[in-house]
């Protein structure tokens, strides 16, 4: 089972959250990725909290931060969004619209990567979960 | 891209030189596999081990990863609509 990881999901194993780290020590090398859409967002994040004014110390945490997702990305391949993954938005967008669910813009996005890519998406978004083997790529949707 | 590099004979065993940019410390425990087409794989037999090792590095300097800021992921609403019969309105250049 190969699995797409949600910029949650990356900011939870970057806090060390258990539930997350353990998932990722049992992993078979390779199985795991992220969209560059995720990659994107957390690199902005990044930059937006080391943009703001901080001391010396909290300069030095934002540095463990750094390098702290440079080594988890070691481990990830970071997934290019492509044609597929657009024909996948639009049908998945569609289903979204009929079942009359509203899915932020970029959750969509990612949603439609995983479709298009076939893996399961892990995420924590309750409006993701809902997505679950709904909308036309039946893509799988879990949470850890 | 594939690295060139020769085998070398190491006691009874067959030993290859892995460039020290592929990151493997001495004593790494690996995982040896053979595709069909005879293709060496080396795989890393514990995931994620330099985040892990990383972590622990940055404990011992007295920072845990655990208790930094979590990251503000902000959403960016639901998508645009597009009406692709109607013109979109031209923007005035100044």
């Amino acid at each position: 089972m190969t699995y797409l990881l949600d910029s949650n999901i990356v900011s939870a194993a970057m806090l060390m959250d258990r539930a997350v780290t353990s998932k990722l020590a049992e992993l078979e090398p390779g199985s795991a990725a992220i969209s560059a859409l995720t990659y994107a967002e957390i690199r902005y994040g990044l930059q937006r909290m080391a943009s703001m004014p901080m001391s010396k110390s909290r300069q030095q945490e934002m540095a463990k931060r750094e390098e702290l997702f440079d080594r988890l990305m070691d481990h990830f391949d970071v997934l290019a969004w492509d044609r597929e993954a657009a024909e996948a938005f639009a049908a998945e967008r569609i289903a979204c619209a009929a079942d009359g669910e509203v899915v932020d813009v970029l959750d969509l996005l990612i949603l439609a990567h995983a479709a298009s890519t076939r893996r399961v998406l892990v995420t924590r978004d309750a409006a993701l979960q809902r997505r679950n083997r709904k909308g036309p790529h039946r893509a799988a949707v879990i949470s850890w | 891209m594939p690295i060139p590099t020769k085998s070398f004979q190491n006691g009874r065993s067959t030993a290859v030189r892995i460039p020290a940019e592929f990151g493997i410390k001495p004593g790494e425990e690996l995982l040896l596999s053979q595709d069909p087409d005879g293709t060496v794989r080396v795989a890393r037999a514990k995931p994620f081990a330099s985040f892990f090792a990383a972590v622990e590095r940055m404990r011992a300097e007295g920072f845990d990863p655990a208790t930094f800021e979590p990251l503000q992921i902000t959403k960016w609403g639901p998508p645009r609509e597009v009406d692709l019969e109607r013109p979109q309105p031209r923007r005035k250049s100044k």
